[in-house]
């Protein structure tokens, strides 16, 4: 595939999760049509095969049923894209041990996807993780330094 | 620029900065060297004018002053190159209000820079700090058991 194709399928996977409202059937036909089956995700932490990044996804876009995602750059390179993006959506379940808080959760990240027949074969996800986690009350806000 | 003559400009960028790290003066040339009259960098969070991120690289509001930065993929495409990194470094100044430990942190990121007349006119970065402050036991592992 060409750099505008990948670039336009890494646009159709973000519309396609966007469009997935916490509904659990959306989301398997979604992660079966983009996601190969040897799939890899990484990010800071760890590295995750595609049945538990799986698992890990259905948890966040359950707990933000409103998830949008808004693409901000992208650059992309042979079989590669990276976007920087815009995470925007309401905590409304329970998410890493805290219950729904109803709050407008926003954070920004970037995505560096591997593309192959089609699909995202490996993913590197850096995202603000100190923002997501402040803002659900798991962290204190930084103090002035 | 060429996206190809972007990516030499970039680990060039790397090169030098991790031969001046621990070295504020030293640092500052670099910085100067490349970074635009209206440099801007962009932190997840928060931008910052050339002069703060400057002085941030370059005072103690840096809390891994001897970082080292190892390149592990880069693309390029039109004005914009992006790095995915490993950084290492010694926990020797603040990092939010966790006082210095002297620990040393591995921490990954990726960088994604804006190129115009051989300089850089914006970053944006995404540094692992949580992976930071877990590593300097501020905070338990989130990792899922497994």
């Amino acid at each position: 595939m060409s750099i505008k194709g990948n670039k336009e399928l890494v646009r159709e996977v973000y519309k396609a999760f966007n469009a997935v409202k916490g509904d659990a059937a959306k989301f398997r036909a979604v992660y079966e049509k983009y996601i190969a089956t040897g799939y890899t995700y990484h990010n800071a932490a760890m590295d995750r095969s595609r049945d538990d990044f799986m698992k890990d996804l259905t948890a966040f876009l359950t707990a933000f049923p409103d998830t949008h995602f808004s693409i901000d750059d992208m650059v992309a390179e042979g079989d590669k894209v990276v976007s920087r993006y815009t995470f925007e959506g309401t905590h409304k379940g329970t998410f890493m041990g805290v219950p729904a808080t109803g709050k407008r959760v926003v954070f920004k990240g970037v995505l560096i996807e591997t593309i192959a027949g089609g699909k995202l074969v490996e993913d590197w996800e850096f995202l603000d993780a100190v923002a997501l986690m402040t803002q659900l009350g798991l962290i204190s806000a930084a103090p002035k330094k | 620029m060429s996206a190809k003559e972007n990516k030499v400009l970039v680990r060039q960028y790397f090169k030098e900065f991790n031969q001046a790290t621990g070295n504020p003066d030293k640092i500052h040339s670099v910085c100067q060297k490349y970074y635009a009259p209206s440099f801007t960098f962009h932190a997840p969070s928060r931008d910052m004018t050339r002069e703060q991120i400057i002085r941030h690289l370059t005072t103690k509001e840096m809390p891994f002053p001897d970082a080292t930065y190892s390149i592990e993929d880069m693309l390029a495409e039109g004005d914009k190159v992006a790095v995915r990194y490993t950084m290492q470094g010694a926990h020797k100044e603040p990092l939010r209000g966790i006082p210095a430990t002297g620990k040393k942190v591995l921490i990954k990121g990726v960088a994604i820079q804006k190129i115009d007349d051989g300089m850089l006119q914006e970053e944006w970065v995404f540094e692992d700090v949580l992976g930071a402050m877990t590593q300097l036991g501020a905070i338990p592992s989130a990792a899922p058991k497994k």
